[in-house]
């Protein structure tokens, strides 16, 4: 069975379900970025699995190379909050940060 | 006729103008100066606008008798459209309207006129006269109405009047529980008129099925047979007890005594000569109904006598002048109904002119007697007075012959043709035995009647003062209407002097066109009729109880106290009895009022249990809800987020599921 | 099966062992250099679909430079103090989830396979192609639009990593800087000010003060005319 029709699909889907499940769950912030960077990856995957062999092979790279640059915005921008959450909590657990709570 | 919206309009406008003024003459009263003035004012714009309304009345009399059939009428069409019927907004001025509209406005006129100085500084003087006025309007619309809705707007709105006057000194507790009692019993009446009313509007249908308010329509429906027997009995039987409620029969006359805590013009106004025959007079407007039903006018007639011989006791041994004169009243009524239950209805609307007249003047005579003697209403403490209140005196003599029937009085004819009618009239329950049975009873009510009309006036006018108050002269204002009631009261008699006397019956001819609905039977005392020398043993059996009556009066009060003491103390237990009412109030009070306390209990434990704890079971289960929803609430990033990927699976799902 | 299928499907596992390892291991470094080779993997597997540039793109900005940024970060805050934040909580519930998912992603993936049709005219990926897209024709503004959103990323971070983190308004600003920040009253004139007293008298900072003078001297240069 060839890897390039439902396995490699397959594969996207675990690694999106794994990234859920160490954004749900992790408590680290910085363990919580690494997932969401887990289903940015599974959506690229998907994306350039679903365009191979098409004539759309390019379009699905310039999109690919898009889901990177915002996903490297959007580590740069997390990670800034980390810090600045330790600055305020000395501490980078989520769960600490709850001021908002009702 | 436009003529006709004016008769209550004009007491309308001064209510309202007296309104205003109250709050200048309680200004005034601040100012400490101008109070007077005021009153005057006020007293004059009152008093001008019944007598503007009695001109009116006068007018529209002369009017109708050159109408083809004696009736004008004023509608305003489509006033309250409903699915299946429309109310009319309507007047109609026939003969008998136009007569309770003469009285009324021409009575009213004239307490007014009394009231002026009976009421001079009293701190309500305005208020007095603004609900007075609105009385007078109230009773004016409820005589004018030509349907069963419009007679029902003034009947509340006499009974508001009613209420608001009898409490008008509401300062004093007891005042205000009277006005209180006045209007709840009265409820109970107003209740049994709605039902008939809506019971009439709904069966008493016109050949084309079509149901009606109007009282012409009711009776056309009734006289045509278009309406079940039992439908007619069940209607009358409920118009009665709306009757009932309003003048004060057996059993809901408990409120009239009571009634009297109002100030006096407002006894004679509402508690003799007006509100009380309003119940008379939808028995005779609505006649045809009381006609076709033998259940219900029979009823009409023993409740009457019933509650005339009834009353009549009371009045023996009454202290209070006001009360005595109170129970007369609902004795007098009663003979009203006992007339009008055996169809005579013209001798039972001539007594209740003449009653208007007379006891008026006897209650305004009474209201002059109690001002004099600085508000001393105790007859066991008068006495003398024929000295010192001679026209007060003069007149209230002619309306105590009167009341007892003293012969040549027109209460004595009024009365007599009463009891006649009786006799003459339609069997009750179709026994021609209880006929004569409430003649006696009447006859035996007439005689008591007698006794203490002149026992009032012996123990208040003859004799030696057993006070130490030096009575007062009284105004003029006063004054005047006594004597011209007086006068009226003897002139009444020319009304409906028996047929032995010629067949000289204005009020009689002039009431045809609405007594003789449905021809000859539709009156049925004058189909029998009396043969002349039957008339004149009548009139000589009256004058002979009036006779005894007087002289066991003069016998028992004429040398003061002493005997009547020792009359009462011979027979201690039914002068007890008598004194305390029957316990009929003790009765009311054990029976009703326990048993609606015990339910005011019962529904209070329900609404704090039942309905409190189901609204604060509501409200409290809100807020464990609110308690167990906060804790999704925990402002942690992860579990919102868990939530959120929660709610997208599931929306996933869904389309999965439906493509 | 070929040679090409048995490598991808190599490579397949091994992203998905490492991404396993990013999720379930405690040590946030671990955890990074785990989220490493699965980016390695998964630039192998780009290139067996014929992304070539795509997979060196990946290990360019994610190895190269997001994952520098992340252990940087890691190294900044002390490998120490990341070791005391608990390892997770909601397990269950987000392992409901993530089970989920999978399901639901099977589902799809199935579609989308049989879906596809057998296309094998191997378009491959080059370079020229992209660029094409990228610089010339079709993409050219969204992709200057990301540029735009790298430059407002890079600004917010310059911002949330300021030392002093305290909220200030432009009250605080206005008062540091020495003005008044009330509208500038300039209409009228004070009524009244025979003996040289200054009306506004709450108003005591400099240019309401001018300007109030200045209207006066108007005022008085104009009585002067008169």
């Amino acid at each position: 069975m060839t890897f390039f029709g439902a396995p490699v699909y397959f594969l996207a889907v675990a690694l999106f379900a794994l990234g859920i499940f160490g954004f749900l769950t992790r408590r680290n912030a910085i363990v919580v970025l690494m997932s969401v960077e887990l289903m940015l990856n599974a959506a690229n995957l998907t994306f350039l699995a679903a365009a191979r062999g098409t004539a759309h092979v390019h379009e699905a790279s310039a999109y690919a190379i898009f889901i990177i640059l915002v996903a490297a915005a959007e580590a740069a921008v997390g990670l800034a909050l980390v810090l600045a959450l330790f600055r305020i909590k000395q501490s980078t657990d989520l769960d600490v940060a709850s001021d908002l709570k009702g | 006729m436009s003529l006709l919206p004016l008769i209550p309009l004009f007491p309308l406008v001064g209510a309202a103008a007296c309104a205003i003024l109250h709050a200048r003459t309680l200004a005034a009263r601040r100012r400490d100066a101008g109070a007077a003035q005021n009153e005057r004012v006020v007293g004059a714009i009152a008093t001008l606008a019944i007598v503007a309304s009695f001109a009116v009345s006068v007018a529209g009399f002369f009017i109708i008798q050159h109408e083809p059939e004696r009736r004008v009428a004023w509608i305003v069409s489509n006033w309250i459209p409903t699915g299946g019927q429309t109310i009319d907004f309507g007047f109609v001025l026939d003969p008998l309207s136009s007569v309770m509209c003469l009285v009324v406005s021409g009575v009213g006129a004239l307490i007014h006129m009394y009231a002026t100085g009976y009421m001079r500084g009293d701190k309500g003087y305005a208020r007095f006269f603004t609900y007075l006025n609105l009385f007078v309007a109230a009773m004016l619309i409820l005589v004018l109405a030509d349907s069963l809705p419009i007679l029902f707007i003034g009947w509340e709105g006499v009974g508001l009047c009613s209420y608001l006057l009898i409490g008008f000194w509401h300062e004093n507790m007891k005042y205000a529980e009277a006005g209180q009692k006045a209007f709840v019993v009265n409820r109970i009446g107003d209740f049994g008129f709605l039902l008939a009313m809506f019971g009439a509007a709904t069966w008493c249908v016109d050949a084309a099925g079509k149901g009606s308010f109007q009282f012409a329509a009711i009776n056309e429906s009734v006289l045509a047979g278009h309406v079940e027997p039992w439908q007619v009995t069940v209607i009358g039987l409920l118009l009665f007890v709306g009757a009932c409620g309003k003048s004060a029969q057996l059993p809901l006359y408990v409120w009239l005594p009571d009634a009297m805590a109002g100030p006096t013009p407002v006894s004679a106004l509402i508690h003799a000569a007006t509100m009380v025959t309003a119940g008379v007079y939808l028995v005779i407007r609505m006649h045809p109904i009381f006609d076709a039903s033998v259940l219900a006018s029979s009823v009409v007639a023993c409740v009457g006598a019933a509650t005339a011989l009834f009353a009549a006791t009371m009045g023996l041994v009454a202290r209070d002048i006001k009360k005595v004169l109170a129970y007369s009243t609902i004795s007098q009524l009663g003979f009203l109904f006992l007339g009008a239950g055996c169809g005579a209805y013209d001798a039972s609307f001539y007594h209740l002119v003449t009653h208007a007249f007379f006891k008026a003047l006897l209650f305004l005579g009474a209201g002059a007697v109690i001002l004099a003697m600085h508000h001393e209403q105790d007859l066991f403490k008068m006495g003398g007075l024929k000295r010192a209140l001679p026209l007060e005196y003069r007149t209230m003599f002619v309306g105590a012959a009167a009341l007892a029937g003293i012969p040549l009085m027109s209460g004595f004819f009024s009365k007599d043709e009463i009891l006649g009618g009786v006799l003459a009239g339609r069997p009750v329950f179709g026994n021609e035995q209880i006929n004569l049975v409430l003649y006696v009873v009447g006859a035996a009510t007439a005689l008591m009647t007698a006794f203490y009309t002149f026992r009032l006036i012996y123990l208040a006018f003859e004799g030696e003062s057993r006070s130490n108050e030096h009575p007062h002269a009284n105004p003029a204002s006063m004054t005047i209407p006594l004597a011209a009631l007086a006068l009226l009261t003897i002139a009444a008699a020319a009304l409906g002097l028996p047929s032995v006397f010629g067949e000289f019956k204005p009020l009689e001819h002039w009431l045809n066109p609405v007594l003789e609905l449905g021809g000859e039977s539709g009156n049925a005392a004058k189909a029998h009729g009396l043969s002349h020398s039957a008339q004149w043993l009548l009139l000589g059996a009256s004058a002979a109880i009036a006779m005894i009556g007087y002289s066991l009066a003069r016998a028992t009060y004429g040398g003061g106290l002493a005997k009547s003491r020792a009359r009462a103390e011979a027979m201690p237990g039914i002068y007890k009895t008598l004194v305390d009412r029957w316990y009929v109030d003790e009765l009311y009070h054990a029976v009703f009022t326990k048993t609606l306390r015990l339910a005011g209990v019962v529904a209070g434990l329900f609404d704090a249990y039942v309905v409190d704890g189901a609204v604060n079971g509501v409200a409290a289960s809100a807020k464990r809800a609110a308690a167990a929803a906060r804790g999704l609430a925990d402002g942690k990033l992860q579990s919102y987020s868990l939530w959120f990927g929660a709610g997208a699976v599931a929306l996933v799902a869904a389309v999965l599921l439906l493509i | 099966m070929n040679f090409a299928d048995i490598l991808a499907y190599t490579l397949g596992a091994a992203t998905l062992a490492a991404a396993l390892g990013v999720v379930l291991r405690r040590d946030a470094v671990v955890a990074a250099m785990n989220l490493v080779l699965s980016f390695f993997c998964l630039s192998g597997i780009y290139l067996i679909l014929g992304f070539p540039f795509l997979a060196a793109i990946q290990i360019l900005v994610y190895a190269g430079a997001i994952m520098v940024l992340f252990l940087f970060v890691i190294m900044l805050l002390g490998v120490s103090t990341l070791a005391r934040t608990p390892v997770g909580a909601r397990s269950g519930l987000g392992a409901a989830i993530a089970l989920a998912v999978v399901v639901e992603g099977a589902v799809l993936s199935v579609k989308l396979a049989s879906g596809a049709a057998a296309n094998t005219a191997a378009t491959t990926e080059t370079v020229a192609g992209v660029s094409e897209l990228l610089f010339k024709q079709g993409l050219v503004l969204p992709f200057e639009i990301t540029g735009v959103v790298l430059l407002a990323a890079m600004v917010a971070v310059v911002v949330i990593g300021r030392r002093d983190l305290r909220v200030r308004s432009v009250a605080d600003f206005a008062r540091e800087h020495a003005f008044d920040p009330r509208p500038l009253v300039t209409s009228m004139p004070p009524p009244a000010a025979p003996d040289g007293l200054d009306a506004h008298g709450l108003h005591t900072n400099g240019i309401i003060k001018n300007n109030a003078r200045a209207a006066g001297e108007h005022h008085n240069s104009e009585e002067i005319a008169k």
